[in-house]
């Protein structure tokens, strides 16, 4: 589904991404794990098609097409979805009527029928339940004053709306209580099929025993400097990052 | 035409063919304010880019335009067909002007309740009416401004509007003007006066819009005046064509307590000026002017404020959004003046815009005087771009660019819309916004 080579990306000059590789198939899911500003989220957002970042060597290949050439939107019509480590607050834009905006380009782009406004709000509804989120945020402004877990859960929420095949959680847990990161762990999960991939980006094991990756990555300045199984996260857990780093020195 | 003088001898010859046409009406006495305020505007000069307060709006291509009088009488081309599209439902009375003159058969002023009086302008000065006297020859005394001068000069129609003591009518008159001359440019230089007595209540709706792609010129003035605990909630609506030009004046008097607010909303012509000031000659007055400028191609439209805070225990709330896109120009220039006598006075401005291309320019600058110790002032200019995370956000969706755009630039100017309170208004406002973005 997802194939990334050599993946190096900068911004303002500095390189950020040092020759990232990574591939993922459909029905996988996969965890990258790593310290703080290893390039995380610079992955992510450069997977969604956020501009700020320069190429400057690798390619993405996403079903067959290059994501690169891709424009964000049209990324997200063809099923690439960003559950944002900060989403963005957007005064003035009603949420219900941003996200039947979204769902409608999505389907326009595919040749589908917009939905009405009856059956949005039905499928509005059974997403709402599936990520137990409450009725009044639907009504507000995008974002705009949401707690942090509303905001998370609110992604959640429009991934279960979009549906989309290749989903990018970056750092979804972050500023979930407990209970809130089972319930959105939960929708993750019943999302899941065989058609469609995650990978999640998370600095806590804690996340894994709900969605339970394939694989493990661990990126190190811009670099995945070791993949494993989901054991590798508990391994992670108990010796930290310093580990990694000893046994990539010890390899070479 | 290429000289001043050429120029002011044009409106000479226009002010003949006008007078010619008045017939009986020459004889009333405004006739005479009418004369006075043509030999003022002869000796008045025509602002330049030397003037402080037009640095940033040329009106040569104003002056340039040979504009000829509305014909005295309305035109019976237009039909209810055609202004339907500027439709605003639930609405107390109607008033509608073809080329600045008063249509009745366009126009719905049914029963008023006692204390309301609604009429055209025509009418009250048939009927001798001596606030229009009194408010005209007051202003003349004064007088500096050579578009006042040129108004007044022309004064024949626009709404008279006169609310009584204690009266209240719910819901808002809907005063539209349309310019529907396709072959002539035509001037048009509306007066409004409007009277609200003390503890009443009135909210105006006032359209500026085009039937044809000819060209006008509409030189407006208004004055109200708002009694003690009053409460006036005034909305221009300015979505003409961009061929025509417009340059309106407002004045308003508010008394002790007295509540106003004025909402402008300007999608249209090809250069607009507003002036809006607002005397705050007791204590105790609210007072809210806002404003959402959205501008395209070579569109250039000039705001200004003026408040004079003369009187303790008074606040003021200023904010205008403006949203710039192709080689359009904005000006906002917002004065506050803080009298000596004006403590505790409470002055909030605010002027946000955004440039949606790289040709757009705005222009703005807050000016403030004042004159008393203890007051609270605090204003704000920003002139930016739309927000690339947002936009990121929203095409990360599926969203498309354009789409995103719109619909941040929307959530912007919204906010202005969202504050009027008429219900059938905002959405009108909204359908002209939106409409107004996907072109
Ligand atoms: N637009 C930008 N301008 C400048 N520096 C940037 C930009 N985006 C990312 N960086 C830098 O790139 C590095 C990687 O940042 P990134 O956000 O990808 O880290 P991360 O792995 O997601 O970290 P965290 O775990 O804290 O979320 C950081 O040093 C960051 O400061
Ligand atoms: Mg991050």
């Amino acid at each position: 589904m997802l194939e990334i080579k050599n993946l190096h990306a900068s911004v303002n000059g500095n390189e950020i991404l040092h020759g990232v590789n990574l591939k993922v198939n459909a029905g996988e899911i996969h965890a990258i794990m790593g310290p703080n500003g290893s390039g995380k989220s610079t992955l992510a957002q450069i997977l969604a098609g956020r501009e700020d970042y320069n190429i400057t060597e690798g390619e993405v290949i996403y079903n067959g097409k290059n994501l690169l050439d891709m424009s964000p939107e049209d990324r997200a019509s063809e099923g690439v979805f960003l559950a944002f480590q900060y989403p963005v607050e957007i005064p003035g834009v009603n949420n219900t009527y941003f996200l039947k905006t979204a769902l409608n380009a999505i389907r326009k782009y595919r040749g589908e029928e917009s939905l009405d406004a009856m059956d949005f709000l039905a499928l509005v509804k059974q997403k709402m339940k599936l990520v137990e989120m409450d009725e009044d945020l639907l009504k507000r402004p995008v974002n705009e004053g949401f707690s942090g877990g509303e905001k998370k859960r609110n992604e959640i929420f429009q991934m279960a709306v979009l549906n989309p095949k290749l989903s990018i959680l970056d750092e979804t847990d972050s500023g979930l209580d407990i209970d809130a990161l089972k319930i959105v762990s939960n929708g993750v999960n019943k999302l899941r099929s065989k058609d469609n991939a995650a990978i999640v980006v998370t600095h806590y094991q804690r996340l894994l025993n709900y969605i339970v990756p394939d694989f493990v990555h661990v990126l190190v300045d811009g670099q995945i400097v070791k993949s494993g199984g989901k054991e590798l996260a508990l391994q992670l857990e108990e010796k930290g990052y310093d580990w990694t780093r000893e046994t990539e020195g010890a390899a070479v | 035409m290429t000289t001043i003088s050429d120029k002011k001898a044009w409106y000479q010859k226009q002010f003949n063919s006008f007078e010619e046409g008045l017939n009986g009406q020459k004889s009333l006495p405004i006739h005479d304010l009418r004369k006075q305020a043509l030999e003022q505007f002869l000796t008045l000069d025509f602002p330049n880019s030397k003037n402080e307060d037009w640095k940033y709006t040329n009106i040569e291509p104003i002056l340039n335009h040979t504009f000829e009088t509305s014909p005295n009488k309305v035109s019976n081309q237009v039909k209810a067909k055609s202004i339907e599209a500027f439709a605003i439902a639930d609405t107390s009375a109607q008033l509608v002007f073809v080329d600045g003159r008063f249509s009745e058969s366009l126009s719905n002023i049914g029963v008023m309740p006692t204390g309301v009086t609604i009429k055209n302008l025509s009418d009250a000065l048939s009927e001798n009416n001596d606030k229009i006297q009194t408010a005209i020859s007051e202003r003349l005394k004064s007088n500096k401004n050579i578009f006042t001068a040129l108004n007044s000069a022309f004064i024949l129609d626009g709404v008279y509007i006169e609310i009584a003591e204690h009266a209240i009518l719910e819901k808002p008159i809907y005063v539209l003007h349309v310019s529907a001359s396709h072959e002539t440019s035509l001037f048009n230089q509306p007066y409004n006066l409007i009277t609200v007595g003390q503890n009443a209540q009135v909210s105006i709706v006032e359209n500026y819009a085009s039937l044809s792609d000819g060209s006008v010129f509409i030189n407006s003035f208004t004055d109200i005046a708002v009694g003690a605990d009053a409460k006036v909630d005034y909305v221009k609506i300015q979505q003409e064509n961009t061929k025509s030009y417009h340059i309106g004046s407002t004045e308003i008097h508010q008394h002790r307590n007295s509540h106003f607010t004025h909402r402008l909303i300007t999608s249209g012509g090809a250069l607009v000026r507003n002036v809006i000031q607002v005397h705050l000659d007791a204590k105790g007055i609210e007072s809210t002017l806002d404003g959402v400028y959205l501008t395209n191609g070579t569109q250039h439209v000039d705001n200004r404020t003026i408040i004079h805070h003369a009187k303790p225990n008074c606040n003021s709330h200023e904010l205008y959004k403006g949203i710039l896109d192709g080689k359009s120009s904005g000006v906002f220039n917002g004065k506050i003046i803080v009298h000596p006598d004006a403590q505790k006075t409470d002055a909030k401005q605010s002027n946000k815009n955004i440039l949606l291309s790289q040709d757009a320019v705005m222009n703005t600058k807050p000016q403030l005087e004042i004159f008393a110790d203890d007051v609270k002032c605090t204003h704000g200019a920003t002139i930016g771009r739309l927000e690339e995370e947002s936009l990121f956000y929203l095409r990360s969706r599926g969203i498309g660019k354009e789409q995103a755009k719109n619909m941040l630039t929307y959530a912007f100017a919204g906010e202005i819309i969202s504050r009027v309170g008429h219900e059938p208004t905002r959405t009108y406002l909204d359908e002209l916004l939106l409409d107004r973005l996907e072109h």
